[in-house]
């Protein structure tokens, strides 16, 4: 970064100082405010881009293997993984709604307490559920199938399913070089390698090439022809996101999340107090989660990735700390918050700039989480510069089941 | 002491003198680029000399730090026989590093500190506690993650 300015910033100079030369091209009062873009700010805007390729997860040694894919995408839409034959993982994570399913809290197969996040771009994430309680792609996707209150068909049921049926069963030879097994010695290992096939084929859900990626690409590149083409009120919606707002304090990098686990006094849903334990409970469970990266079912338990657990703070400060959630996509997924609390982002940028209900957590004290106070014109430019970070879906051949066989 | 020849046959292999440059420079940068700081513990017992991570302190990255102590008034000798805790607290959010830093005392006595992990941007304030017992002494240094 610090040798790339320069030069950024000497295309900047030549491109304005030929900018008479050609005829605009975009609005000029864009053109206008990303002329005047200081250091500063296009240093930070940089820092949210480019979605470079996620980090290899050694712990799962079929992450990028295409037979593995195959076969996580058949169960990821196959119903036959709920105890009720009516649910499959798409049931909360829909292609129609960007991999989340729209409501508050999700109802497959009773009441359950947390909101469904999309999974696009999943990948990227460190640790997985709102309390981080998993460490891995594959350790999350077994959980809902072990779940009673999710789809609850269980380790043994996946293994005898994945016997039985003569397709699933010759797919996951294809992936893993040896034929399933629902012998109560083997069923275990069956099942954890059908919940790592489906990882591969949830890592491969990636959505990039926003608007916003657009823009940023094109100031790296100092063509501020191209720049100037990103929406007037996004860019300054932008500047109060990596400014004065300062929602990139948690909202950083370019995932749009930190990673890791906050609160911001969001009122539960039905009102009180905090009753979630959050991130304080789920490093516990992280912990004793016998499918954890350092565990006896990982392909690497003394990777530098698996120990990481090995590391982690637990402290009375975390008590209600939920993941930052990524933003890329996040028009496209509401409602929002670990409850679905909040039915559009106009809500969640009025509760950032009022506090409105807030209770009182252990964390992030007052001098941080102030109330924004943003005018009408704020919040409207928050909210066009957020809906420019819809990505482009993943191919269309991995958004949908696979044909059935003839 | 290298022949005028062989210096010559050196030079006519430009991609290998190319090569060499760009390796040896880039090494030479990396090593030059760990700023080392000096800090004063706040007792006034130590200097603790703290090489910074290499590319500087980031966002969102096990980071590592070398850091050798030293008696106020003697910085040639590392003091041996010390413990060293170091933390990191964000005193604007009321919060610390959500892991604890990896410690390795080395043969020379400094210290090898890994897997320093600041998540947020903003102020951080590292500590540094050097034991000696039965005493305790505190440097701290503050550090703006961009």
């Amino acid at each position: 970064m610090t040798l790339a300015l320069p030069f950024l910033f000497a295309a900047l100079a030549a491109q304005v100082a030929g900018a008479g030369d050609v005829a605009p091209k975009a609005a000029e009062p864009a053109r206008r405010l990303v002329d005047q873009l200081d250091a500063t700010q296009v240093q930070r805007i940089l820092r949210h881009g480019p979605l470079e390729p996620a980090p290899p997860d050694p712990t799962n040694r079929v992450a990028t293997s295409d037979a593995a894919a195959h076969l996580g995408q058949r169960l990821f839409y196959d119903t036959r993984l709920s105890l009720d034959g009516n649910h499959s993982c798409t049931s909360c994570h829909m292609t129609s709604r960007a991999f989340a399913d729209g409501l508050d809290l999700p109802v497959p197969a009773g009441a359950s307490e947390r909101h469904s996040p999309t999974i696009l771009n999943a990948v990227y994430q460190r640790w997985f559920f709102w309390d981080g309680r998993a460490d891995s792609l594959w350790s999350q996707a077994l959980q809902p199938i072990e779940n009673p209150r999710e789809l609850g068909i269980g380790r043994a049921g996946l293994a005898r399913l994945l016997v039985e049926d003569t397709r699933l069963a010759a797919e996951y030879r294809a992936a893993f070089d040896e034929a399933p097994s629902a012998a109560p010695e083997d069923s275990d290992r069956t099942a954890v390698n059908a919940a790592k096939a489906i990882a591969a084929y949830e890592a491969r859900l990636v959505s990039a090439d926003s608007a916003f990626d657009r823009f940023a690409a094109a100031l790296r590149a100092g063509d501020l022809d191209a720049a100037a083409r990103y929406p007037e009120d996004a860019l300054r919606g932008l500047l109060l996101f990596t400014g004065r707002a300062n929602c990139r304090s948690c909202h950083a990098g370019p995932l749009f999340s930190d990673g890791e686990f906050h609160t911001i006094g969001m009122p539960p849903k039905g009102g009180g107090k905090l009753r979630d334990s959050g991130r304080f409970r789920g490093i516990e469970l992280l912990r004793a989660d016998p499918f954890r990266g350092s565990g006896p079912w990982s392909d690497a338990p003394d990777s530098e990735r698996a120990r990481e657990v090995e590391s982690l703070v637990q402290s009375p400060e975390q008590w209600g700390q939920v993941r930052t959630p990524s933003l890329r996509n996040v028009a496209r997924t509401a409602p929002y918050m670990s409850q679905g609390q909040m039915a559009s982002l106009r809500d969640v940028l009025h509760y950032y700039s009022t506090l409105d209900g807030a209770v009182a957590a252990g964390h992030h004290g007052e001098q941080v989480l102030k109330p924004l106070a943003l005018s009408d014109g704020e919040r409207a430019d928050l909210e066009a510069f957020l809906r420019t970070l819809d990505g482009v879906d993943p191919p269309a051949a991995l958004m949908k089941p696979l044909p059935k066989a003839r | 002491m290298p022949k005028p020849r062989s210096l010559l046959r050196l030079c006519a292999s430009s991609v290998a003198v190319v090569g060499l440059a760009l390796a040896s420079g880039s090494s030479m940068r990396a090593e030059d680029a760990r700023t080392e700081k000096s800090v004063n513990s706040n007792g006034g017992r130590y200097v603790l000399h703290v090489k910074e991570p290499e590319g500087g302190f980031v966002r969102g990255k096990p980071l590592s730090l070398e850091v050798r102590v030293t008696r106020a008034g003697d910085p040639s000798a590392t003091v041996p026989g010390l413990g060293l805790v170091v933390d990191a607290d964000m005193p604007e959010h009321l919060h610390g590093t959500n892991r604890v830093p990896r410690i390795q005392r080395r043969a020379d006595g400094s210290f090898l500190v890994e897997n320093l992990y600041l998540h947020m941007p903003g102020w951080w304030e590292l500590f540094l506690d050097v034991v000696e017992s039965p005493w305790t002494e505190r440097a701290q240094m503050r550090v703006e993650i961009e």
